[in-house]
């Protein structure tokens, strides 16, 4: 301020003591919300690839209104549940015990534009809820292969086995008598929803998906896990999409059908199936499913742009 | 990792500097970004005329655009240049917006909300009073210079960004720069006396 005459650099100094910074829940909120549309726009993306752009978009939009108006996906969020980005940038082995002291989402120089895949670590300040939150990854041991490995065929999910990196598909690392395995098992007769199964080499494995297994209010905690699950499961389907695997996304889909089937998301994930039958050039299972799809949601923007979108559709 | 804008593959060697891979630890995490940026974008944000509501919308913008990104920042160059172009950007956009939608008249354009300023309740009461009227003034001055003098004041007195710096943010050549920002403090100064005339008439009056 050297320049400046002495009045001016008072009353500049003086407005500098008055000015108040942002309140917490505020940069709380816009944190969220960036994240929010960050991974929507992912997920168009992702189908941008499959079945075209206006289909990709419109899920997109539909994704990002559900996470906000819904605003269970924000909770989600701010216990920072997901988090995936391509195995091909995933280092080698994860700690497994990150530090939660902040939510970060590092966007590697590639990934951005190859996969455009965030990585999302629990901000303490998100939510109170979190502070106790464990944190669970996707074995990366699993992180191989390549979009022409050959599936494994599907196996059944054991969560919380000690002994689960020597099998071939065991996704979740999860410590004995860790609290992610005691939260595992939520309740009698629900599906398991801290993680879900993934083939090797489709994006998923080698992924990391971090699950908050305590929370204070285990129903909304069950709740949360839920579309926790969904929005992962999603993310990898997405990617698998993005990357020109539909085979992947839609054995990925197919293995979770219990995490698909009446979620919040179902919609998404059924368009995105669709997406990846035609891409796969299954063009009678994919009007099949259409047909489905259009039956139980009539109105939905989706179906148009899937038509749009995959040539197989058009006589729809 | 190399950057795809480094990598030329023009079949001879390529000059040293493209050899060198881009370090990409050294690019600040979105995390770190948002921790340590935020109250300085929610700041300029407001000092650039924005109100405490749309500072909201406008800090989101903001950190969408460096979401997308940041993997394209160089690590040489200046994050607070980078950032301040960005929340520049998105400021222009909103205050053509806002323009568009509601023209109000000069002078109205910002009122300052109570809660723009700092907890009063935790300060000196006299001194606070003293400091909200400051910030008062000087977003009414700034409101009232004219809108690129109003940018580069903003980021060479109040955010203290040296020449480079602001050359970088506005691209512009930094000659340009010391020659706006000399503008840029004779606008400020003016409008800032003419105020005390006009205050001082005012209490003669009384």
């Amino acid at each position: 301020m050297k320049g400046l005459h002495p009045e001016a650099k008072a009353l500049i100094e003086a407005a500098q003591h008055g000015e108040a910074p942002p309140p917490p829940e505020t940069l709380a909120r816009v944190q969220r919300s960036v994240l929010q549309r960050a991974a929507a726009i992912a997920g168009a993306a992702a189908l941008t690839g499959s079945a075209g752009a206006v289909a990709k978009a419109a899920v997109g939009v539909s994704l990002a209104t559900k996470l906000i108006v819904s605003g269970a996906a924000a909770a989600v969020l701010s216990i920072g549940l997901i988090a995936t980005y391509p195995s091909s940038l995933a280092p080698a082995r994860q700690p497994a015990a990150r530090p939660r002291s902040a939510l970060s989402v590092s966007v590697r120089a590639g990934a951005a534009r190859a996969a455009n895949s965030p990585e999302v670590q629990l901000p303490p300040a998100t939510a109170a809820a979190a502070s106790s939150d464990r944190l669970e990854e996707l074995d990366p041991s699993q992180a191989s292969g390549s979009a022409a490995a050959p599936l494994p065929q599907p196996e059944p999910r054991v969560a919380g086995r000690p002994d689960q990196r020597a099998r071939p598909r065991a996704l979740v690392s999860e410590r004995p008598g860790s609290a992610a395995t005691r939260e595992a098992t939520p309740s009698a007769g629900a599906p398991p929803l801290t993680s879900f199964d993934a083939p090797e080499g489709t994006p998923s494995a080698g992924a990391h998906a971090r699950i908050p297994s305590e929370t204070a209010d285990r129903t909304s905690s069950s709740a949360s896990l839920r579309l926790a699950a969904e929005l992962s499961l999603l993310e990898h389907v997405f990617t698998a999409l993005r990357r020109g695997q539909p085979e992947a996304a839609l054995d990925l889909l197919e293995r979770n059908e219990t995490i698909v089937r009446d979620g919040s998301f179902e919609q998404e994930a059924r368009a995105a199936a669709i997406s990846a039958l035609c891409q796969l050039g299954r063009e009678r299972a994919a009007r099949a499913a259409f047909q489905r799809f259009r039956s139980r949601w009539p109105r939905t923007p989706l179906a148009t742009r899937l038509q749009a979108g995959c040539q197989a559709l058009g006589g729809q | 990792m190399r950057s795809g804008l480094l990598c030329v593959d023009s079949g001879e060697p390529a000059p040293r500097v493209l050899e060198e891979p881009r370090d990409r630890s050294l690019i600040p995490s979105f995390d770190s970004i948002y921790r340590t940026y935020a109250p300085f974008v929610w700041r300029m944000a407001c000092r650039f005329g924005v109100s405490r509501d749309a500072a909201e919308d406008v800090m989101q913008e903001v950190f969408m655009i460096v979401h997308r990104r940041l993997p394209e920042f160089e690590e040489r160059a200046s994050l607070r240049a980078w950032l301040s172009a960005i929340v520049i950007g998105v400021v222009r956009n909103y205050r053509r917006t806002v323009r568009r939608k509601e023209p109000m008249p000069a002078g109205q354009l910002r009122a300052l909300e109570p809660d723009t300023l700092a907890d009063g309740a935790t300060r000196d009461p006299l001194q606070a009073a003293e400091h909200d009227e400051a910030v008062q003034e000087l977003y009414e001055i700034l409101e009232a210079m004219q809108q690129e003098r109003r940018e580069i004041f903003v980021l060479a007195e109040l955010e203290e960004l040296s020449a480079p710096e602001i050359a970088q943010a506005l691209q512009m050549n930094v000659n340009t720069v010391y020659f706006r920002l000399r503008s840029a403090r004779r606008e400020f100064e003016q409008i800032l006396f003419r105020r005390r005339a006009r205050d001082a008439r005012a209490r003669g009056q009384r």
